[in-house]
């Protein structure tokens, strides 16, 4: 017998082998590669780098916000009485009819995924323009408040229990806790006090004094809220400009709730409770014409069309001196007296002279009762700012510090969109199930007002 | 010693609106363009040895290095291992005769390989947009795009087969049997993490370790071989058992599929189903469930595997007129598995084209089935994707040499083939193989797909 009778190499000596390993620890420039198709950190230093960031994140909060059809302002229209849906997939349906479930995905997911692309891209960013650009303390301001607007925006409409997470310039993980309703609403106020003290220029001043009482009025602290937005005049506006240039920076209220074939239309009366938005003629603060669009679904025709955003360009108001008064009328009525009711009355009507280019009829008599003033001031709150993502913290805040029922609050009863279908209990969204994945999490802390 | 460079790059112009006679994206109205450009590069070294000992023991040797562009900036090289033998051992003197066995022959092997990330999965980025500012102009801006990791390693392969060839009386029985054990190191994945994070919903990660074991057999079996009948047949088959053995540092559960169905977690098969189980009680005896009368288990439960872990096919042939004319068949059975049969998910959540929510004389489990898909719970929704498939069936016919000759052709033979010619399931949806194919995890699910489709082939075919 012949043992190894036969053996070959297959590819080379050993010492060619050993040649080649050294070439390659030796080389290592051979496996770098650029990345043109993306933009790397290294790229975005610098003063140019600074603003484009800022640039980025600030689209992104406008994208989260009033961009896409699935923005803050659409949906969260879509839980309160301003708009309804008229599609047939279950994360717009199940939204509008009080019903959410943490699995729908889809549209559900997108405004928190872009509220935390806002949030966390201005952090990064406020850091950059903090070190190559801490003179220009108005844009630094600005960072400041859209970031206190954006942890707001995911306090008023989501259930408590949203983390507020961070991954570091190493790359690693640090998963925020969940933070109730009232721990989103002061991170906000933090940020929005950062704003306020930078601020230089008055606009500034007033985008974040603004937010700032927007945030006290959701943690019931009314008088400190009208402090807050007492410089602001009434003819202030902050406001968030789209583009028809790209699909991104497109009004999305309006591709939501205006163009044929919609997945939204603007509503009145809804479910009970809602409010006649759409009255006739219309009021001025809600614009709107009859029209014979038909819905994304095919079923529902002739629905009425939104003229407070025409075009895909069409700006929107994010902050404005209007907010600021009924911030101030609100705190008034707080009182509970007739004189404080009077006050508020008399503060509505002066906004209603002045508050738009021509006056609005006066309302004809001050409420009486408390609970009629209320009403009358969510109302005028409603008709002043309508489709601005203002209804469905109101709604909330309706349950949560007036001590109104859910149920004779939003709407109930059967859905005329889904004709066999009835609205649920949500008075909140949930946070969506993808932030299971953070394991601090374990769903809503609770759906309560 | 292997380098590969592979570069990418696609710019492309569309214009909209030409004006009459207008052909090119200049003479649009509107125009716009886009650019991309990727690249990705390899460098691997690789060897082998071969001995053959007594023209009986074959052994093979062999390892390769690749490190890659792709690579996390902290994951080095990576080497992949390969040790192979085989052995007749029916040649070997202390081997007892049997007049039916041909040869016997032992196999093992042990080999290693990978998959490299994407050319920027490890790489922490941002995009470029526009920006509509206050002016109403438009401006760049960029922001986050992808996390990166830098910890991105290449999924890292391992197996181990074991197995025989035996071939027996006089060639016309021949069987293989091989015995796997895949392990799967650093498994890549894009998982989905928690938004909070930075509003990006995915990140490549090396996922944790998977494994892979089963046995496959084929056996060809020739039942007669005369001149003017020939009759032979194949059976293949196969089994699988996949597990997740463990997830990566610092990795949760993953839910991945539609409706977040499937999750991905130790001691589970990869992209399982998970859901919640119910029962039905119809309280009122009038047949007709309401929610009320369903009670929900508190938690999701694992329900089954998404794909097969059990497969075999019968390929039967016979040979007529002198092996001129052949006749064979395909028919395949895969069974041990569930599929979500998410059409109808999408109708019973609709409640509109669904029998369970509209037919009041549908079963009780039925109409339970449905009504909870309106809770999001879709265990009802998840059916046994057994089937058994009538895959191919073909006649072929070698035409007589004069008549190829006629042609100018030396051989001409036609064939007719039919595929997907019948299908035996108790899945209720399209097909139980009609699959969701868009590339995400959504895995073997049905969302409105097309079944796989029965056609007709004829061929001709002339050699020269």
């Amino acid at each position: 017998m012949s043992y190894f009778s036969t053996a070959r190499r297959a590819v080379r000596p050993a010492g060619t082998l050993a040649a080649a390993f050294v070439l390659a620890s030796c080389s290592p420039d051979i496996l770098d590669v650029g990345t043109p198709d993306v933009l790397s950190e290294s790229v975005l230093t610098g003063s140019l780098g600074a603003t484009t960031l800022r640039n980025g994140s600030y689209q992104d909060f406008v994208v989260a916000f009033s961009g896409t059809q699935d923005g803050f302002v659409v949906s969260t229209g879509n839980m309160a009485d301003e708009i309804k849906t008229t599609d047939t997939f279950a994360d717009r349906y199940f939204t509008n009819e009080r019903r959410q479930n943490e699995n729908f995905g889809g549209a559900t997911n997108g405004i928190y995924n872009n509220m935390h692309l806002a949030r966390t891209g201005l952090a990064t960013a406020i850091v950059g323009w903090a070190k190559v650009k801490p003179a220009s303390k108005d844009t630094l301001s600005e960072m400041y408040a859209i970031r206190g607007y954006v942890e707001n925006f995911l306090a008023e409409p989501y259930c408590s229990g949203v983390p507020f997470s961070a991954v570091a310039a190493d790359g690693s993980f640090t998963y925020g806790q969940p933070l109730t309703l009232a721990q989103m609403l002061a991170t906000a106020g933090s940020s929005l006090d950062s704003a306020g003290t930078l601020a230089v220029g008055a606009s500034y001043k007033n985008l974040a004094a603004v937010g700032k009482g927007r945030v006290l009025l959701n943690l019931g602290q009314f008088a400190q809220a009208a402090a807050a937005v007492s410089s602001v005049p009434t003819n202030f506006k902050y406001t968030l400009f789209h583009s028809v240039a790209t699909g991104r920076q497109q009004n999305g209220i309006y591709n939501a709730t205006f163009v044929a074939g919609s997945r939204y239309t603007v509503g009145t009366k809804e479910g009970v409770n809602g409010l006649d938005f759409l009255a006739t003629p219309a009021d001025p603060r809600v614009p709107w014409a009859p029209s014979t669009r038909t819905g994304f679904d095919g079923t529902n025709r002739n629905l009425p069309l939104e003229q407070k955003y025409p075009a895909q360009n069409s700006s929107v108001v994010l902050a404005d001196g209007i907010e600021a008064r009924l911030i101030e009328a609100e705190a008034r009525v707080q009182g509970g007296a007739q004189s404080d009711r009077d006050a508020m009355f008399a503060l509505l009507n002066t906004l209603r002279a002045t508050g738009l280019a021509t006056a609005i009829a006066p309302i004809p008599s001050a409420p009486t009762t408390q609970n009629d003033a209320v009403d009358l001031l969510f109302k005028e709150r409603a008709f002043w700012m309508w489709l601005t993502g203002h209804r469905l913290g109101d709604m909330r805040r309706l349950i949560r510090q007036y001590g109104r029922n859910s149920e004779t609050v939003f709407p109930i009863g059967p859905v005329d969109v889904r004709p066999g279908n009835s609205f649920g209990t949500d008075v909140n969204f949930v946070v969506p199930f993808p932030e299971r994945n953070n394991p601090n999490f374990q769903g809503c802390i609770d759906r309560k007002a | 010693m292997q380098y590969i460079r592979n570069a990418v790059g696609q710019t492309t112009g569309t214009g909209i609106a030409l004006p009459p006679g207008g052909v090119t994206v200049s003479a649009a109205a509107t125009r716009s363009s886009s650019q991309t450009a990727s690249e990705k590069r390899t460098l691997g070294y690789y060897a082998e040895e071969l001995l053959t000992v007594d023209e009986k023991l074959f052994i093979t040797a062999g390892v390769r290095r690749d490190a890659a562009s792709a690579f996390g900036r902290n994951a080095g090289a990576v080497y992949y291992p390969k040790l192979g033998a085989s052995w007749m051992v029916s040649d070997q003197s202390f081997f007892p005769r049997f007049d039916f066995v041909n040869s016997l022959r032992l196999r093992a092997t042990y080999g290693a390989s990978g998959q490299i990330p994407g050319a920027t999965d490890a790489v922490r980025y941002y995009s470029a947009g526009p920006t509509t500012l206050s002016s109403g102009s438009d401006t760049p801006g960029a922001s986050i795009g992808s996390l990166g990791n830098v910890l991105l390693k290449p999924e890292y392969s391992a197996e181990t087969e074991m197995g025989f060839d035996l071939t027996m009386f006089s060639a016309k029985t021949n069987l293989e049997v091989t015995s796997y054990n895949k392990k799967t190191k650093d498994a890549l994945i894009r998982r989905l993490i928690a938004p909070s994070l930075s509003g990006l919903s995915t990140q490549f990660v090396n996922i944790g370790n998977i494994q892979n074991t089963g046995v496959e057999l084929t056996w060809n079996q020739k039942v007669l071989d005369q001149r003017n009948l020939a009759i032979d047949f194949t059976v293949t088959g196969s089994t699988n058992k996949n597990r997740m053995l463990k997830l990566g540092d610092g990795v949760s559960p993953i839910a991945s599929g539609n409706r977040n169905t499937q999750r991905n977690l130790p001691g589970y098969p990869l992209f399982g189903l998970w859901d919640k189980s119910f029962t039905v009680n119809d309280a009122n005896a009038d047949g007709i469930v309401v929610l009320s009368e369903i009670t929900f288990a508190d938690t999701a439960t694992y329900r089954g595997a998404t794909f097969p872990t059990r497969e075999v096919a019968f390929s039967p042939s016979i040979e007529l007129l002198n092996h001129k004319l052949r006749i064979s068949s395909q028919i395949d059975r895969k069974w041990n598995f569930l599929k979500f049969n998410n059409t109808l998910r999408h109708q019973c959540m609709n409640g509109v084209s669904c029998r369970g929510r509209y037919d009041k004389t549908a079963s009780l489990e039925m109409q339970a089935a449905a009504l909870a898909t309106s809770q999001s719970v879709f265990t009802g929704m998840f059916e046994d994707g057994a089937f058994m498939r009538w895959r191919e069936a073909s006649v072929s016919y070698e035409m007589p040499t004069k008549w190829a000759n006629a042609l100018r052709a030396s051989r001409w033979s036609m064939v007719l083939t039919g595929r997907n010619l019948g299908v035996s399931t108790k899945y209720s949806g399209v097909d139980p193989e009609a699959a969701q194919s868009n590339g995400d995890t959504r895995g073997n699910e049905e969302y409105f797909s097309t079944p796989p489709l029965r056609y007709f082939t004829f061929r001709m075919n002339f050699s020269f």
